[in-house]
């Protein structure tokens, strides 16, 4: 019996750091070399869109847009909804390119067959000219972990969005509120 | 390790997926040696690593040019019509087992004789092997990276395609770039003795104003001036040179009873997409103003 139990426990803990080996991300960027982003705290902002061109039972898009609008708020930022009255210096535009939710059983194979994979791209635009300033593109992937990857699919939008807003604070100079650190503008608010 | 002659190999197959321009070249290109901004380290777990060096993606992109059949020469030097330089500002991969593949290129096209900017983007192209492909072995770096090359400039053909049958068009009824320090010919007709400045155009006004003009010069911030061109049906089409997006495209809705002129673009944010009140300030010089919020954008009416 108590062999039986150290198997099981064994089987678990190698199960989860299969689970941890299968998720990696990555992240590309560009920047206009005259781009300034220092003291920016409201943006233009708009919701993520859909550009992989299909339709998907799950939302990545709005659930894209939930993490990003939750992240940047809590950091201190303000997001006005496009089409106000005043241009914002820095307008920022999202889009799914690339979301697959993937499957436990090939999952549980490895080998990044069954991967639930979410590819997010942010862009960062002058809002009185319309140009280009910054150009982030994120991927996020679980690619192993069997039965311990459920829910994977819906996860991985929320963590390919998470990459995107990290990068976005780091921009403007804000840390993510869950970090421990707190901007200094916002010690005075 | 640098890409492989197998990469090679399977990138050359690859061209051969690539549709032939649908129009007659006529100019020719010099493309530049491409810069890699962005060469990544390998991490520990990757099987055999690939990544992007210049000499094979110029030698890509002069490949891919040529057999397009956009460009009646294409190569690395000489006098050239249109001057192409492509930077790889990101490639990436990603997964324990290199099975995505993120590419992130920026390309910028030049009028040679001027000097002027036509076109600038970032192309971004990624490949995700799909399940069956993940045993391939060694060569599934190779084949992720290759793919992600040949779908970046599968994007370039096509917007050069689009952009070069563009500028054939635009050519063939007017300069497609406008000399800024010419002085605009005034075409547009005084309004009568009694009638002073500013002076807000009527519903009627309004549509007798945009069915005589059809091409204008807007100067609303500095260095961001753009043209607007009533094309048919109500479409409209705006280039700005600063604009990330060059071309916008939307359509113009006049209300008459309402005295006002209103924009609905598909793509681009600048200039907005409301209504506005016409102003006449000078002979050849018009305001739209949004009443809602009193944004302005200054024009002039172009030949």
């Amino acid at each position: 019996m108590v062999r039986i139990i150290l198997r099981l426990l064994l089987l678990i803990i190698m199960s989860s750091g299969v689970a941890h080996a299968g998720i990696s991300d990555g992240l590309v960027e560009w920047m206009a070399q005259d781009a300034t982003f220092t003291g920016v705290r409201q943006v233009e902002f708009h919701p993520v869109v859909n550009h992989t061109g299909k339709d998907f039972d799950f939302d990545a898009a709005a659930v894209a847009t939930q993490s990003l609008r939750e992240l940047l708020t809590q950091a201190g930022m303000v997001l006005i909804i496009p089409g106000g009255a005043e241009p914002q210096r820095v307008v920022i535009k999202s889009s799914v390119e690339y979301y697959k939710p993937g499957t436990v059983g090939e999952r549980w194979v490895g080998f990044g067959g069954g991967a639930a994979v979410c590819i997010l791209r942010t862009q960062l635009f002058d809002g009185h000219s319309d140009r280009l300033l910054a150009d982030f593109v994120g991927a996020y992937q679980v690619q192993a972990g069997g039965l311990f990857s459920i829910g994977a699919d819906k996860m991985v939008p929320t963590a390919a969005a998470e990459l995107l807003a990290d990068r976005i604070l780091k921009l403007v100079g804000l840390e993510r509120a869950d970090s421990g650190f707190e901007d200094e503008d916002n010690e005075t608010d | 390790m640098k890409p492989t002659s197998r990469l090679r190999i399977l990138f050359l197959l690859g061209l051969l997926l690539l549709p032939a321009a649908a129009h007659a070249a006529s100019k020719n290109i010099q493309v530049h040696p491409v810069i890699i901004s962005d060469v990544p380290k390998p991490s520990w777990t990757e099987i055999q690593w690939q990544y992007i060096d210049h000499d094979f993606f110029t030698k890509a992109i002069v490949d891919t040019l040529d057999h397009s059949g956009l460009f009646s020469t294409v190569g690395i030097s000489g006098p050239a019509d249109y001057r192409l330089s492509a930077e790889v500002v990101g490639q990436k991969m990603v997964g324990s087992m290199s099975n995505i593949m993120l590419l992130l290129v920026r390309y910028q096209l030049v009028d040679t004789p001027s000097g002027n900017m036509l076109w600038s983007e970032n192309l971004l192209t990624f490949h995700h092997l799909s399940a069956s492909d993940v045993f391939m072995g060694g060569t599934r770096a190779a084949q992720v990276v290759e793919t992600a090359i040949r779908k970046n400039l599968q994007q370039l053909v096509a917007r050069l395609d689009e952009y070069t049958s563009g500028e054939q068009k635009v050519l063939s009824d007017e300069p497609k770039r406008l000399n800024y320090q010419t002085q605009p010919k005034i075409i547009d007709k005084k309004p009568e003795d009694d009638v002073g400045y500013p002076h807000k155009l009527t519903g009627d006004e309004i549509k007798e104003h945009y069915q005589r003009n059809n091409n204008f010069i807007f100067d609303r911030v500095p260095r961001s001036d753009f043209t607007l061109k009533i094309l048919s049906f109500n479409n409209i089409e705006r280039d700005c040179d600063m604009c990330n997006v060059y071309t916008g495209s939307g359509v113009m809705n006049i209300k008459e009873s309402q005295n006002q002129v209103c924009f609905d673009w598909d793509d681009v944010s600048y200039p907005s997409s409301t209504c506005f009140d016409v102003i006449q300030i000078e002979d050849n010089r018009y305001q739209l103003i949004d009443p809602t919020d009193g944004e302005t954008y200054g024009y002039k009416v172009l030949q």
